[in-house]
């Protein structure tokens, strides 16, 4: 039987239901020692005056600021995946403060509480300078930044005419604000140093390779020197991707004061110490005819980022490619300069963003035209993409708006606001569409088949909860026919086959290609040793008739047949061992446009008088390509819709206007959905194999399931108040 | 087994014997240091975890004399002479608690960060519900509670002071459930 497609529980299971999955900060390491970080009160100006002595003499290893911490080499320009930093400005370089929480000074004592006390003995003054935030005043003043991902701006025809000739117009406004990852797991980092200058390193990373090439670039170590490991990920949604200012100290403290440092980041040093979405503040334009028909969109979006980098949210960028336009797409970027630290990529980046605005003015569009919000999506679907012209791979939009449509039952939906009641609640349903980006990225990996019959994947990937160890063991059971119990999995060391980054909801279609691609290496390795070896089973001429299943070969339509133990015993070989690199075109340079693609459903549940909205319950239709495992594939769909959740209803990172200073940092202040805030939810996969996408016929899925459920949500609100919110989140004071 | 472990640094330090996982262990802590600090780094059980170290989370959830307790907000200590039960302490004989069991078969997690605190819960919910306590999801307060009430609304407001932030509640609650059902 298959392993690909069976719900197999994830093979990580036992080592983290008993606590024995050990995560960077459960590792232990003889004679580690203990760092702490003090950060800027301020969010501008410098640092007039420090003093470290009061913790010098408190029995600390080191007291470290920009006075006497190493200089550093400066980040690398452009950009780039292969060596990214999470952010430009690097920490204890110089005396500005350039936002508030910016690491200033760092202690490291050999424990941790002393370390802690210490750091708060450190007497700071600043010059203070008047902090710049993101305000209606200072967006005003946004700037044209330079290309980051994708070109900033975009222009297919003329949307502005396509809009000015059309009979039903929207023109809107919308908003979504600052918020932060919030993994469980804390950022952390334990570093060390070998007398011959080579450095290993535990670290909370779902980018080994960059974060290797990123911390050679910057700290000058050669980059053969550098090991570093993450076996276990407790969660990072994009958080953890790149190298943020913790990670360098504590690699830098740990070669002054000669010990293995451990420097993990508390809750609140997670909303200034690492990276964060970005505010968005987005002006949509749409024209179509009394049909529904779309003629133009305009989609603008400004953001902010801090004095040192350019960062983007790419918001416009779900404008180009989700629905068909007569007239012409147009979308820009723009972003202010202000006291903050970087923002990174948060589930799901730019897509999230944008598809809030965009279809939520493509609900309002269909109360304009009087149109069903399904009929009017399907009415707008195309099989070609609007901005680059290609077709797309697979998009199976039809089926998820049909078929989502019918599981959902949306059929018996009363379209006028404030129609539909149960008690004295309001019940409403509302529903979006979604595209979301395809990454294509080379990656590399090893299958070695052992002589009992089991075998090994090795592959620089990772697993963050996303099941890659699972699926991975899946892919490799079917190619080389074996049981899926008969295969061991490592991954998160930089010492394995090197893959790349696990973000963009990339690792399914390219690492495991990589898996795809070594298995069937090792197999057909073993059918040549078969056919060629040692007393060989088989004759030459035969290869293609040798099929592989229970660890065994077999020539078709006989009884002849070897195991895979059999045959390397036969030949005197230990093992069989094969690599693969898998190395596709970029997505862009491709002959087709691949995306993902989802319609989702929600009915929510509006108490008029309190202004509180639950939701009662939410349908999923997703083309994610081909499913591995629909197992680990439903988690990480219920992950999604529920990170959606809280974009909607509940998180927001507030800043306060005067200090510049993120506020509510911790879970009490900065709330996340909660098991009771959370129904029953229905998922549906409708996808078919696209060969364009992957070897393996699997398109992204885990950051594709958090993209629409907010505007799915604001419609279903509209459809229950007859109000339509344009700021994000919907919280209570907003409806009543 | 017994042993001392912990080392004084500087401050004044106190001797505690708790007994964690049926094992007298016995400690020599700051009186600072709460009982997530002691577990994880002087016992060197790190199966309970830190996410935010002041009692919003549920991540390091453990069992004292039976009851669930947030380690993070009670100093080790006030534990002399307590039973405390971790993740590491429920399997029995080498095998699975049902609860661990059903998590695995539900898909109850994904990164496994916030799991030993889920479980830890989960287990305390069913004995909170076998013992009669009611919740602020039960109904009919004035009717005693039996395991047989524990229904979804109830499992989800009871294990609602667990966070996940890789959002597997509907399979939390399957696990929970699955779980109550057989005990
Ligand atoms: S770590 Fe104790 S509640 Fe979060
Ligand atoms: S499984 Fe990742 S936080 Fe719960």
């Amino acid at each position: 039987m298959s392993a690909i497609g069976q719900p197999i529980s994830r093979t990580d299971g036992s080592l983290k239901v008993t606590g024995r999955a050990r995560y960077t900060g459960d590792i232990r390491v003889s004679g580690a020692v203990h760092a702490a970080l003090v950060q800027s009160t301020i969010a501008s100006g410098r640092i007039a005056s420090i003093d470290t002595s009061a913790a010098e003499e408190a029995g600390v290893l080191g007291v470290f600021s920009y006075r006497n911490l190493p200089r550093m080499n400066p980040t690398p320009k452009p950009w780039s995946h292969l060596h990214p930093h999470g952010q430009g400005y690097l920490p204890l370089q110089d005396d500005k403060i350039h936002y508030a929480g910016q690491p200033i000074a760092m202690v490291v004592a050999s424990k941790l509480d002393q370390a802690v006390q210490a750091a708060t003995l450190i007497k700071v003054h600043y010059e203070v300078a008047q902090p710049v935030v993101f305000d209606a005043d200072t967006t005003r003043a946004a700037i044209d930044p330079p290309q980051f991902l994708w070109p900033v701006a975009s222009s297919v025809g003329d949307a502005d005419k396509g809009i000015a000739a059309a009979a039903v117009k929207i023109a809107e406004t919308y908003a979504t604000p600052d918020r932060h990852h919030n993994q469980m797991e804390p950022h952390a980092t334990t570093a060390m140093w070998d007398a011959d200058g080579s450095l290993t390193l535990y670290d909370t990373t779902q980018h080994l390779y960059g974060a290797r090439e990123l911390i050679a670039m910057v700290l000058g170590i050669p980059v053969d020197k550098i090991t570093i490991m993450c076996e276990f990920l407790g969660g990072g949604f994009g958080g953890k991707a790149y190298v943020w200012p913790h990670t360098l100290l504590a690699i830098l403290a740990a070669k002054a004061v000669r010990r293995p440092v451990r420097l993990q980041l508390t809750r609140a040093q997670m909303y200034s110490m690492v990276g964060h979405q970005a505010a968005t503040i987005q002006t949509i334009a749409l024209g179509a005819d009394n049909g529904g028909k779309l003629t133009g969109i305009r989609h603008e979006s400004i953001s902010p980022a801090p004095v040192f980098d350019n960062y983007i949210e790419y918001a416009a960028l779900s404008s180009r490619s989700l629905w068909a336009a007569s007239g012409g797409i147009a979308t820009n970027h723009k972003i202010v300069h202000v006291n903050r630290n970087t923002p990174t990529a948060m589930r799901s980046p730019h897509e999230a963003l944008g598809h809030f605005a965009l279809e939520s003015a493509m609900d309002e569009l269909a109360y304009a035209t009087g149109i069903d919000p399904i009929e009017l999506r399907l009415v707008n679907d195309t099989a070609t993409d609007p901005h680059s012209g290609r077709p797309f791979s697979t998009r199976a939009m039809r089926k998820c708006l049909i078929e989502g449509a019918a599981r959902f039952g949306w059929e018996s939906r009363s379209p006028t606001p404030r129609s539909m009641r149960e008690g004295r609640h309001l019940i409403s349903e509302g529903t979006a569409a979604e595209i979301y980006t395809h990454w294509r990225w080379p990656a590399k990996a090893r299958v070695t088949i052992n002589g009992d019959g089991s075998a090994l994947v090795e592959t620089g990937s990772h697993d963050l909860g996303t099941g890659t160890y699972t699926v991975m063991r899946q892919v490799a059971a079917d190619t080389l026919g074996v049981a899926p119990e008969k295969v061991t999995v490592r991954l998160g060391d930089t010492r394995l086959p090197p893959s790349h980054a696990s973000i963009g909801s990339a690792t399914m279609a390219n690492a495991g290609a990589s898996v795809l691609l070594a298995a069937e290496s090792a197999r057909d390795k073993a059918i040549r040793l078969a056919l060629t070896g040692r007393d060989a089973p088989f004759t030459r001429g035969q290869g293609a008739d040798i099929r592989v299943a229970e660890g065994t070969l077999t020539l078709a339509h006989s009884n002849v047949s070897i195991s895979y133990g059999d045959l390397l015993a036969r030949n005197g070989l230990p093992n069989l061992v094969a690599e693969a690199d898998y190395d596709p075109v970029p997505e862009h340079e491709g002959p087709k446009a691949i995306f993902s693609f989802s319609a989702v459903f929600a009915e929510v549940r509006v108490d008029p008088e309190l202004g509180i909205v639950r939701l009662n319950r939410f349908v999923g239709a997703y083309d994610a390509g081909r499913i591995i495992n629909p197992k680990t594939a439903r988690s990480q769909a219920i992950g999604g819709i529920i990170w959606g959740v809280g974009q909607v209803l509940l998180e927001q990172s507030e800043t306060d206007p005067t200090l510049g200073r993120f506020l509510n940092r911790n879970y009490s202040g900065y709330l996340v959905p909660t098991n009771a805030d959370i129904p029953e939810l229905d998922i549906l996969f409708v996808g078919d194999f696209d060969e364009e996408a992957s070897p393996l016929g699997a398109k992204g899925l885990g950051e594709l399931t958090a993209v629409s459920v907010a505007p799915a949500i604001a419609n279903a609100v509209f459809h229950a108040t007859g109000k339509r919110i344009r700021r994000l989140p919907i919280s209570l004071e907003k409806l009543m | 087994m017994s042993e001392t472990r912990g080392a004084a640094s500087g401050g004044k330090v106190v001797p505690v014997d708790v007994t964690v996982n049926g094992e007298v262990r016995k400690l020599v802590v700051e009186p600072r240091t709460t009982l997530l600090d002691a577990l994880r780094e002087e016992l060197g059980l790190t199966g309970t975890k830190k996410a935010c170290d002041r009692g919003e989370c549920g991540a390091c959830t453990v069992h004292i004399e039976g009851r669930r307790i947030l380690s993070c907000m009670t100093l080790a200590a006030m534990q002399g002479g307590k039973q405390i039960t971790t993740i590491e302490g429920l399997e029995h004989d080498g095998r699975l608690h049902a609860v661990q069991a059903a998590f695995i078969e539900h898909d109850g997690f994904q990164c496994g960060f916030c799991t030993s605190g889920q479980i830890m819960s989960a287990v305390a919910v069913i004995e909170e519900a076998k013992a009669g306590w009611p919740s602020a999801a039960t109904v009919d307060v004035g009717k005693a509670f039996t395991v047989a009430d524990l229904s979804k609304p109830e499992i989800r407001e009871r294990m609602s002071g667990n966070l996940c932030r890789c959002s597997c509640y509907p399979n939390i609650v399957a696990a929970v459930a699955d779980a109550a059902e057989r005990s």
